[in-house]
């Protein structure tokens, strides 16, 4: 059983002239049994319709005029640095397409900018990732079964011991006589 | 192929020399179109040419920049759609009465229909009337519900086209015109009955 809520969005794709061919049948088949529908699809064609007739509007004079002023603006005031430079590479190199996404992305707003460079640290941190994974498994390779990193056992020496001791000492933590004990 | 792409190209080329030709074509080619999203989405003629103006502008500095990774037309409606809503979000636009305000809110200088420029072939007082309240209605819905009615009603462009100007999905285009529908179909039905069933 087909509920109308379904099919009402496709309904409206319908009288806008952008339905699904495959629902098609489906739906001429709900709309003959269905007269609340049938409304709907009656009232959606209208409403489109009464939208459609909304006059074109023509630009006034009066944005020529602005129009023309910023133009005027533009070429009076002088490029900066960055964009003499990127247009000066993107007219030496029209064919190459890495100049000209540099300088796409270097007069790209703060916001866009933001999120390529989060998803460039996310490839980077799993390219490095990967890298070193690899580096990890071709040593282990080359070295057989042995690791080539082992644990050092390091005894401290007398003389670390005792600037120890005395510090120890100094602080009052230690009991006179523990160094002869040790 | 896109249909603008040499006279873009000629443009880019052309543009960091000072010479403007190319683009005073690409202006005429483009203004109504321009204007005409940007007085549907805003509501009124004074901040229409504030957004056409600024689309126009970001046009003129960024085209050197533009690599016809999409339609150079679906481009240029983004810029316009965002300008236009943009200006209505910062507040600078001009507010519309609401709609149960009756017939007082209705003067024509509120949305300037009555501009002699606008009115056009609608000159009978009834269809001047669903006109207003159309675009009233428009006006009423939130920005991007508005941009994707005035895309897809006004302009007449494909759900496709819609989804590359909105970089968005076509699910999204579709989902977003059906509840842009729903919520005309609150403020609109009585308009409509009113003018069609009586």
């Amino acid at each position: 059983v087909t509920r109308c809520s379904e099919l009402e969005p496709e309904i409206l794709f319908r009288a806008d002239g952008e339905g699904d061919p495959s629902l098609d049948a489906a739906v001429s088949g709900h709309l003959r049994e269905c007269g609340e529908c049938r409304a709907y699809e009656a009232e959606a064609r209208a409403r489109i319709a009464s939208l459609r007739a909304l006059p074109r509007v023509s630009a006034p004079p009066a944005l020529d005029a602005r129009a023309r002023r910023e133009i005027e603006e533009l070429v009076a005031a002088p490029e900066t640095a960055r964009e003499r430079w990127v247009a000066r590479w993107l007219e030496k190199l029209p064919r190459l397409a890495a100049p000209a996404e540099l300088g796409r992305r270097v007069l790209e707003p703060p916001a866009v900018r933001r999120g390529r460079l989060i998803r460039f640290a996310a490839a980077a941190a799993s390219a490095a990732a990967v890298v070193l994974a690899g580096w990890f498994a071709l040593d282990f390779i080359r070295a057989g079964s042995e690791p080539t990193f082992r644990v050092v056992e390091s005894k401290p020496s007398d003389l670390r011991i005792q600037a120890s001791l005395s510090l120890a000492r100094s602080l009052g933590g230690v009991e006179p006589g523990a160094e002869e004990r040790r | 192929m896109d249909p603008d792409r040499e006279l873009v190209e000629r443009c880019q080329r052309a543009l960091p020399r000072k010479n403007l030709a190319a683009f005073g074509e690409l202006y005429e080619a483009y203004k109504n179109r321009v204007y005409n999203v940007t007085y549907r989405i805003t509501g009124n003629a004074t901040d229409a040419l504030d957004a056409a103006q600024e689309t126009f502008g970001i046009l003129l500095r960024r085209i050197r920049t533009f690599r016809f990774r999409s339609k150079f037309s679906s481009w240029v409606y983004r810029i316009a759609v965002n300008a236009a809503i943009d200006l209505k979000r910062r507040g600078i636009g001009r507010r519309f009465p609401p709609l149960e305000g009756g017939s007082e809110g209705l003067h024509a200088d509120s949305i300037d229909i009555a501009d002699e420029r606008i009115r056009g072939p609608v000159r009978e007082a009834g269809a001047r009337e669903l006109e207003e309240e159309v675009q009233r209605a428009v006006s009423a819905l939130s920005p991007k519900l508005r941009g994707i009615i005035v895309l897809r009603h006004v302009e007449g462009l494909s759900y496709e086209d819609i989804s590359e100007v909105l970089r968005c999905s076509i699910g999204t285009v579709k989902s977003r015109l059906a509840r842009a529908h729903a919520a005309l179909e609150t403020t609109l039905s009585k308009v409509l009955d009113r003018h069609f069933l009586d």
